[in-house]
């Protein structure tokens, strides 16, 4: 093989940092392309040391059809993110064992940097983001090595190196970061929509929302104008579920809705349907990726202008896109309203819909209490009454339910969670002909005051139900709140306080440590960070960047920024370049050497100049042997100035070297002439 | 050039031919009370220089081989009991001359070596407790072979330091080897040679050459010359305040030989290489004292002016 050998220090370096950017990936990986990264840069250390030769052209012909097999194998297809970022690692791994020139080395690298952005795909926090820094910092290390002698051993110094370099270069990625117009791609990769995200289902069925209350996963963080109102008046409404199938509940068909409500459309027919009242809450929602399409509102909120957001029939925003990213969205609501007044008989008749068979004691339980009561006011007030006083249990641990759920539920078990009781509080209205739905969405939340924010978890998630009643619409009731009000007043953690519970499959979470005061200061501290970081760095989207920078220099155009940006970097580089180059400047010289060295200069315009480290004696000879008819004001102008620099010592007179210069340049002119 | 000095070099240069350079360098190293290495191949004229220089400057002589088995003692000298007078006589070594001639000192032990540097260093000797001074002018010629030859033990950086000047001799050109050839015995031309100077003389030169101006603009340069091997990443490590020194003396002798009263930056060029060459060590280079590459890219990296 070639002699070219990748310096010692480079590889070390190269193989760290190789392996650290490709780690993260590992989860998502297919194992035989892992096996085959570990296998690489094993060959590569044997090729190092000498043990092992370079594989030859049939073998790596080998490499690359298994490695592509393998991942064809491992995810199924070759359509979507994974497959691709895969093959990049791959190529990129045996790239290492083609390391034959230099060149192949700077391949290695620019990859190395390539892999490590690709991580941004999956993951933008604050750890990452740091993590890719450290990797960044580790390849750029691998790329000084490269130009490094071979005598450089030391790889903590040129990691040292490295993260100066970078550390230097961080205030101009920032003001990059800020500035530098945005231009959204050209094209774009779908990312794989299979990624399991948790979060609250357009299905309820027993059981799922309590699955869901074992997660500490951040669901949404919500920053309001004014004052925070109180958390048990957070009701965060997100799907209403209407139709129910003997075992869960489900949306109500899209196609009787009628259209969704857009700014940019005339009105809708049923938009007027809803009255606002009282005070208005402004506040603005930092959603979590959720791959579905509901967004989370109080109720009742005013219409948005922010463009791919409709409102739905229902009173409920809708996003046209999938929400794969995070989104942020600003909103007004009422806490007091008055929604659909009249209901037009085809509502009446689907919202009372139950299905024919099934939990047949259920609804002989609802004749018997309808029997009992007066009105509807007082069925309803019958009804939450026995929630109250008959022993029923509020559990995230429900026991499982047979065919007739809502019969074994209210009569038999007794034990159930929110979805339990919105579920079966829908089911007695209906049974007697009173419009009901469920609701789901999110309840409370944990108000950061460092951040002033309110954090809302996937254990906050919560179903409720809305009972329509004539002159007043639709009327919130969540009869979880006469079961266990404490869920409503202080939280999941304080109404499963007894059975212990509350995140018990997850044995390290912050959230469990509430209790401990300094625990919470650090988690909610931590937490605003991550806040600040998704509100500023990963939702710095191009439409925030313009109206940033609009607050400050006005409306501006995206082409004319880009022109201020390049020509700011331009004369940036000149003013490094004149520096740099500058800095034998003359200014820092002695009078005396500065005319002497504007002598050399008019020497050099004869095609003579004097080379560094060339003594005037020696350069005053080899004038001389080149131009015998210069030797004469050569002689002179150099007499004079070894006379006064070096002899005398007083480099401030300089008045003779300059009528020795004048002198020359007089005869130059002369015989130019 | 002082008449003086003309003679003495063409002198020594009617005994070793074609060397006037290198003649005008160990004529530099004395003036500036310094002491010479001279660092070649056997049978390059080593002994030939060093023995013709004492001759020629009218210097006491002696001449020490060294062996591997040369103990300090025969450098220093011993105390004798003698039976007559019924007490120790102190016989003094080869060290009590004004020019010694080391003849391939990396062929001794270190001990040995040792012995004769702290002397070197100090111009005097104590032996059984009693300090006795080396002649003056005291002056080192100190040869040896290339370090890649079998059987040396080469001298460490810190011994080396004490050596003013290292100069390597070299071939003689073919003219030169041509009259060498046809001509008589060298060793007939040394005897015959007269000295042309006094001791007293040789001292009142060193105090001359002493007092050659060096300006500010030469002290500028030594620094800056001195402040590269300091910082670039070439050089394992820098030049000390003692090679600046030297290199500062040697300077001043050779503008004195060149019939200067100031230094210029050529006199600094044309000592530099022997004087830092074996001060020097490459970054790269884990064995040897291959300073001579660096030498020169450090003249033709540092301006002289700046």
């Amino acid at each position: 093989m070639t002699g070219f050998q990748v310096p010692r220090n480079s590889l070390a370096w190269m193989l760290v940092a190789q392996m650290a950017v490709i780690v993260p990936h590992f989860s998502r990986l297919p194992y035989l392309t892992i096996a085959l990264c570990f296998f690489c840069v094993l060959w590569r250390v044997m090729v190092y040391q000498g043990r092992w030769s370079y594989p030859g052209k049939w073998i790596k012909v080998l490499f690359i059809f298994f490695g592509t097999v393998g991942l064809g194998f491992g995810y199924g297809t070759f359509l979507g993110l994974d497959p691709w970022v895969g093959l990049l690692i791959m190529m990129f791994v045996l790239k290492l064992l083609e390391m034959h020139h230099k060149r192949d080395g700077y391949v290695v690298i620019l990859l190395g940097y390539f892999v490590a952005v690709t991580q941004f795909l999956y993951e933008q926090g604050i750890p990452s983001t740091l993590y890719i820094f450290v990797c960044v910092i580790m390849i750029t290390a691998a790329l000084i090595g490269l130009n490094q002698t071979r005598s450089h051993l030391r790889p903590v110094q040129t990691f040292k190196k490295a993260t100066v370099l970078l550390v230097q270069s961080l205030p101009l990625m920032i003001v990059l970061f800020v500035l530098f117009p945005r231009i959204s791609p050209l094209w774009t990769v779908p990312m794989q929509s299979s990624v399991a995200r948790t979060g609250v289902t357009d299905t309820m069925t027993p059981g799922n929302i309590a699955l869901l209350t074992q997660s500490d996963e951040l669901a949404f963080r919500a920053t309001f104008a004014g004052e925070v109102p109180p958390l048990s008046k957070l009701y965060w409404r997100g799907l209403v579920l209407s139709r129910f199938d003997g075992e869960s509940w489900t949306q109500e068909l899209p196609a009787l809705y009628g259209r969704i409500y857009r700014p940019d459309q005339p009105p809708t027919s049923w938009q007027d349907k809803m009255e606002l009242l009282g005070e208005e809450v402004r506040y603005s929602i930092l959603l979590e990726p959720t791959s579905q399409n509901w967004l989370f509102s109080l109720t009742m909120p005013e219409g948005t202008n922010k463009e791919g957001i409709g409102l739905v029939r229902d009173f409920r925003f809708y996003s046209f896109r999938e929400i794969r990213s995070k989104l942020r969205y600003e909103l007004t609501s009422h806490l007091n309203y008055r929604i659909d007044r009249d209901l037009h008989d085809f509502w009446r008749y689907r919202y009372t819909l139950l299905p024919e068979e099934g939990n047949p004691r259920a609804k002989r339980l609802a004749e018997s209490i309808w029997e009992r009561s007066p009105n509807k006011r007082d069925y309803i007030r019958n009804i939450l009454r026995r929630f109250n006083l008959e022993e029923f249990v509020y559990t995230l641990k429900p026991p499982v339910l047979g065919d007739h759920s809502v019969d074994e539920f209210l009569l038999d078990s007794k034990r159930g969670f929110c979805e339990h009781y919105a579920g079966s509080f829908v089911f007695l209205m209906r049974a007697v002909g009173i419009p009901a739905r469920v609701v789901v969405g999110y309840q409370g939340g944990e108000y950061n005051r460092i951040g002033n924010y309110v954090e809302v978890r996937q254990f906050d998630a919560h179903a409720w139900t809305e009972v329509w009643q004539e002159g007043q619409g639709w009327v919130r009731v969540d009869p979880t709140s006469a079961v266990a009000p404490e869920r409503i007043e202080s939280g999941l953690e304080f109404a499963v306080k007894d059975e212990d519970t509350f995140l018990s499959n997850l044995p390290l979470s912050w959230m469990k440590y509430r209790q401990t005061l300094w625990l919470t200061e650090i988690r909610l501290q931590l937490s605003a960070l991550g806040y600040y970081w998704d509100r500023w760095v990963v939702g710095y989207t191009p439409s925030v960047q313009m109206s940033l920078l609009a607050r400050y220099f006005g409306d501006l155009d995206r082409k004319w920024l880009g022109m201020v940006m390049l020509s700011g970097f331009f004369s940036l580089l000149g003013v490094v370049a004149i520096f740099v180059l500058g800095k034998r400047s003359h200014a820092l010289l002695r009078p005396i050497d500065r005319e002497y060295l504007r002598f050399c200069q008019l020497m050099a315009r004869q095609g003579l100049p004097r080379s560094v480290g060339e003594g005037p004696l020696d350069f005053a000879a080899r004038v001389a042997q080149a131009r015998p008819d210069l030797a004469p004001a050569m002689k002179q102008v150099t007499d004079t100035y070894i006379r006064l620099n070096y002899a005398e010592d007083q480099p401030e007179k300089t008045k003779s070297l300059r009528k020795a210069i004048r002198v020359y340049r007089f005869r130059n002119l002369v015989t130019e002439a | 050039m002082p008449a003086i000095l003309e003679k003495t070099i063409a002198h020594v240069g009617s005994v070793l031919l074609g060397k006037e350079h290198h003649i005008k360098l160990a004529l530099t190293c004395l003036l500036s009370r310094g002491h010479l290495l001279i660092e070649d191949l056997p049978g390059m004229g080593k002994t030939t220089m060093s023995h013709t220089l004492a001759k020629v400057l009218n210097l006491s002589y002696n001449r020490i081989q060294f062996t591997s088995d040369l103990l300090p003692a025969d450098i220093l000298g011993v105390s004798i009991y003698e039976k007559d007078a019924s007490n120790f006589k102190f016989h003094p070594g080869p060290i009590f001359s004004q020019l010694v001639l080391a003849d391939e000192i990396n062929r001794t032990t270190p001990k040995s070596q040792s012995a004769l540097l702290e002397a070197m260093e100090e111009r005097q000797v104590t032996i059984e407790g009693q300090t006795r001074p080396l002649p003056a002018p005291f002056f080192v010629i100190a040869t040896q072979n290339s370090n890649t030859q079998a059987g040396t033990f080469p001298l460490p950086e810190s011994q080396l330091d004490r050596f003013l000047m290292r100069i390597e001799l070299g071939y003689p050109d073919a003219a030169a080897e041509r009259v060498l050839l046809k001509g008589e015995d060298r060793r007939a031309v040394l005897e015959r040679l007269e000295p042309t100077m006094t001791v007293q003389q040789l001292q009142e030169l060193q105090v001359e050459a002493e007092q050659v101006v060096a300006s500010e603009a030469v002290l500028d340069y030594i620094q800056r010359l001195v402040q590269h091997t300091r910082q670039a990443p070439e050089f394992a490590y820098g030049l000390s305040p003692r090679g600046a020194l030297a290199l500062l003396a040697c300077s001043r002798a050779w503008a004195f030989i060149e019939n200067r009263s100031h230094v210029v930056p050529e006199d600094v060029q044309a000592v530099l290489p022997s004087v830092v060459e074996h001060r020097l060590r490459e970054a790269a280079d884990f064995s040897g004292h291959g300073g001579t590459a660096l030498a020169q890219r450090l003249l033709t990296k540092v301006d002289v002016i700046g």
